[in-house]
Parts: structure tokens; C-alpha cells; sequence
């Protein structure tokens, strides 16, 4: 799915049934506020999620992601292979989907 | 990194005393306490309603419906679900049955009780019969006669002694609710007389909340030292009550109770006949909700903060996102000195009593009588 050229450029959200949710430093959800599936996030998972606001491009959050693991011992072409894999996770998913226009609403990610 | 892909949670954590793993996945039983209508033929002087009209009443096929929800979610789940069906008084609604009739059919609501002020049971005696998921009824009582029918009506008592005898004859169990505050608080002795009297299987205190109509009996809120001397009371002659091998169970199953003998509390979690257990955490936000006439929920009856509503909203909606059910939650939210208190995991204070009296869900129990250093 990231194959595709433009995919850097669309802007994606979080689907509206979606809430995601951090308690503490260890305690990281995302919830599905229509069946009840409730998924225990890793930090990265946390991280990436809570940068699809609704605003940003595909391509300015692989950015920051990139930006805040690299120099962590990671080469940053794993990075970018994570960053890919994760995004076609939430994708195929549904947890994300392409901002409509017009789409304005509040997301829930706190 | 390199291991990013989300993982299911549901049903993977342990019970654990740790707020967050029960936050996701609520205790075996899940707890509803569902006002099916505002209307009461009583006008108890603390009642914690300020409107006793139709309006908000919701027909039978919107009851219906949200019923599905709660089976939809407690199946999701694989939780076992506890209805408190009440109002106002549910027997006023005439197709009660039919709405109690239907809750039975839903296979992941295992109990029903029935929350009642006791005048209008004799009537429904052979329905209530009837009923194959029928826990307990639920009776409110205040005090001695002359206590009660101060408070609940003239002649009040009487019914609800002869309503307890009539239920108790049909092997229908019993509880017996009493709301706590100064001008009850010397008839706690003879409640406890007469439960063991009337064979009530049950006996619970409730703190006074004063909200509703009730607000202009914030006065008679007990104050920290009364409210110990009460609850003491109250768990040595449970105590007593148990040793002598009486039937009644005197519940001691919620915040504060802790401080009656912490010991006890911190030993025997789920391990002591209920007679005996002290203290229970603060169910908001774990395994409990309050369901409105209008659907609207709220986080407990006694807390009036709306947090959304059943005929528009899923249920799974309203849980995982509140903002008010996150906040208590995350117990380091909880201010004062429930704050770093070691009973919060059995206690975590009375946040509707906190609400009502500082405005503030998260100030600490304003009844608590535990002294800090």
C-alpha cells in the first residue's frame, strides 16, 4: 500500500470509531468504539497513531517518526521498514483512513 | 522497534488491584443499575431525583434495544451481567414484565434484581414469581417507624415490613437498603433487629448523596467521627451476627468500610464468606455504569455528571472514551489524601460524596475519617 507514489502526500486520520488512549508510560490503547476490540500499543504503535490528526501528510509523519527513533541504535532504513509495515497494519486495518474533504471533526486521540 | 504490530488485549490480563488492566477488562460481573422511569408514588424527603415525571420514560421497544446493546457488550466481553432495574419506583411502569421478561432472554445477563420502595409488590406478587433470574428485591428502609415514615411517608414501614414477610413467604430473598445520615444513624441497631426479624437476606448502608431533592438534606450528611462510630458499629454486630450463625448478610462491600479493619481487608481479597469481607473499591469505571429513563448514562447514580446516552451511542463508545471514567480511573488522579492512601485498591474513596460536597469528583472523600501524618 505505501508503495504507491502519492501515499506520502494523503492525509490520514484516525477512522472515527477509533479512540486511542494513554494511561502512563506503560499503559498505551486503541480502542474500536464499535465492536468493543480493544489493542494493547507498544510506545512506537502510541506514537504513530497519535500524529494521524487529520492534518498531517502521510510523508510528514514518517518524518517525525523517523526523527524521534533515529539515533537509537536503529538505522533509519529499518525505521522507514517499520514505519511502512505499522502504517499498512493500520490501514488494512481500518484504524486509519483517508481525510474526506470537508472533514473537519475533532479526533480522539488525547 | 521492529515490533510495532498492535496486540489484542482482550482477556490476556490478569485481575489485578493495578486500575489499568481493570479498566480494559472489567471484573467477571458487570454491574447496571438501570432507572426504567422518574415516576414514584413516594416523595422521600433525601431522594436523590429532582423530577418525578413521564417525560424522559422511554417506550418498551427503546428499552429493548438498549438491552441489545448491554448483551451485544457483555458478550464481547464474556462477562456476566447484573441488572438493578429501579426508578422512580419500576413498579409504577405497567409493562414492567415485559421488560423484565425480555432482560431474561438475554443470555449474558445471568442476575436481576428488582430496586423498589416495597408499596406496590403485593399486587405483583405472582408475576414476580414468575421471574427465573430474580437475584434479590431490593427494599428501602430508613429506620425504626416512626424514623422511616418521617422520612418515607405515614404508613410506609408497615408496607414495607408486610411486603418483606410476603416476599419472604414466596422464597423471593430480600435486601434491605438503608441510606445512612443523622437522622437514621441511632436506628442502625434496631434496622439490624428487625432485618433478623423479618429473615432479609441481605442489609445494606448506603452513605447519604445529597443530590436531587435531596440537596436540602446536606445537613444531615454525617460528619467523619459519626460516620466511624456508625460503620464500627455496624461491622461488630455483623461480626456478631455471623458468629451466632445468623442468616442475614450485612454488606460492608463499599468505600471507607476499609478503615474498619484494614487488616482484615488487606488479607482476605476474595477469600472470606461475604458476611465478613470490609471494603470494595470504587466501582466507577470498573464494572459498574447507571442507566437513566432517557437512556442517558451515568458513571454511578449518586454522581450526575452525564457521560452519554444508550439510544444514540454504543456502549463501548460511552466506556472506553469518558473523559469523567478516565479521570477516576487513573487513581493517581484522586486528590488529598485518598491520594497515596494504601486502601485505595479497596476503597479510592466516594466520589459522588466528593462531587456533591466540593464539586470536584477527584477531591478526596470528605467523609473519610482516616488520619494522615
Amino acid at each position: 500500500m505505501l508503495e504507491k507514489n502519492d501515499i506520502n502526500k494523503s492525509v490520514m486520520k484516525l477512522a472515527d470509531n477509533q479512540f486511542l488512549y494513554r494511561l502512563d508510560d506503560s499503559l498505551m490503547w486503541l480502542f474500536d468504539t464499535d465492536t468493543g476490540e480493544c489493542w494493547d500499543l507498544n510506545e512506537s504503535s502510541y506514537f504513530a497513531l497519535s500524529l494521524f490528526d487529520g492534518k498531517r501528510t502521510v510523508g510528514e509523519i514518517r518524518q517525525l517518526y523517523i526523527e524521534k527513533y533515529l539515533g537509537s541504535g536503529v538505522s533509519k532504513e529499518i525505521i522507514m521498514e517499520d514505519f511502512k509495515s505499522l502504517i499498512n497494519q493500520f490501514i488494512t486495518a481500518n484504524v486509519i483512513t483517508q481525510k474526506e474533504m470537508g472533514d473537519e471533526q475533532e479526533l480522539g486521540v488525547k | 522497534m521492529g515490533d510495532c504490530a498492535p496486540v489484542m488485549l482482550s482477556n490476556q490480563l490478569p485481575n489485578s488491584s493495578e486500575s489499568a488492566p481493570e479498566v480494559v477488562n472489567p471484573q467477571k460481573e458487570f454491574y447496571f443499575q438501570w432507572h426504567i422511569t422518574d415516576k414514584c408514588n413516594l416523595r422521600c424527603e433525601h431522594c436523590y431525583q429532582d423530577d418525578y415525571s413521564q417525560s424522559s420514560e422511554l417506550p418498551l421497544e427503546d428499552l429493548k434495544e438498549i438491552a441489545r446493546k448491554i448483551e451485544f457488550t457483555l458478550e464481547k466481553w464474556g462477562k456476566e451481567g447484573r441488572i438493578g432495574v429501579t426508578g422512580g419506583e419500576p413498579f409504577v411502569r405497567k409493562d414492567l414484565f415485559d421488560f423484565l421478561e425480555f432482560l431474561e432472554h438475554q443470555p449474558h445477563i445471568t442476575k436481576i434484581g428488582i430496586l423498589s420502595n416495597g408499596t406496590l409488590i403485593k399486587e405483583n406478587i405472582e408475576s414476580i414469581k414468575k421471574l427465573t433470574k430474580l437475584h434479590y428485591i431490593q427494599l428501602s428502609i430508613e429506620g425504626t417507624r416512626e424514623t422511616n415514615d418521617g422520612i418515607r411517608g405515614k404508613g410506609i414501614f408497615d408496607k414495607v415490613i408486610e411486603t418483606t414477610q410476603l416476599l419472604k413467604s414466596e422464597n423471593v430473598p430480600v435486601r434491605w437498603m438503608v441510606t445512612l445520615h443523622k437522622k437514621n444513624a441511632a436506628d442502625v441497631a434496631g434496622v439490624i433487629d428487625l432485618a433478623l426479624e423479618n429473615k432479609v437476606d441481605t442489609l445494606t448502608f448506603e452513605r447519604l448523596v445529597p443530590e436531587g431533592s435531596g440537596k436540602s438534606f446536606a445537613d444531615y450528611i454525617l460528619s467523619t467521627a459519626e460516620l466511624e462510630k456508625v460503620f464500627s458499629y455496624i461491622v461488630k454486630r455483623s461480626d456478631a451476627e455471623f458468629a451466632k450463625g445468623s442468616p442475614l448478610a450485612i454488606l460492608k462491600l463499599r468505600t471507607l468500610w476499609v478503615l474498619c479493619d484494614p487488616q482484615r481487608a488487606e488479607n482476605s481479597v476474595g477469600c472470606l464468606p461475604l458476611e465478613k469481607e470490609v471494603g470494595a473499591s470504587c466501582s466507577i469505571g470498573i464494572d459498574s455504569l447507571s442507566i437513566l429513563p432517557d437512556a442517558t448514562v451515568l458513571p454511578c447514580r449518586r454522581l450526575p455528571i452525564p457521560i452519554g446516552n444508550l439510544k444514540n451511542e454504543s456502549l463501548f463508545k460511552i466506556w472506553y472514551t469518558s473523559k469523567v471514567l478516565w479521570d477516576i480511573r487513573n487513581k493517581k488522579n484522586i486528590k488529598g489524601k485518598c491520594n497515596n492512601c494504601e486502601y485505595i485498591p479497596r476503597c479510592g474513596g466516594c466520589r459522588a460524596t466528593a462531587y456533591a460536597l466540593t464539586g470536584d469528583y477527584l477531591a478526596e472523600d470528605p467523609q473519610c475519617w482516616k488520619k494522615t501524618t
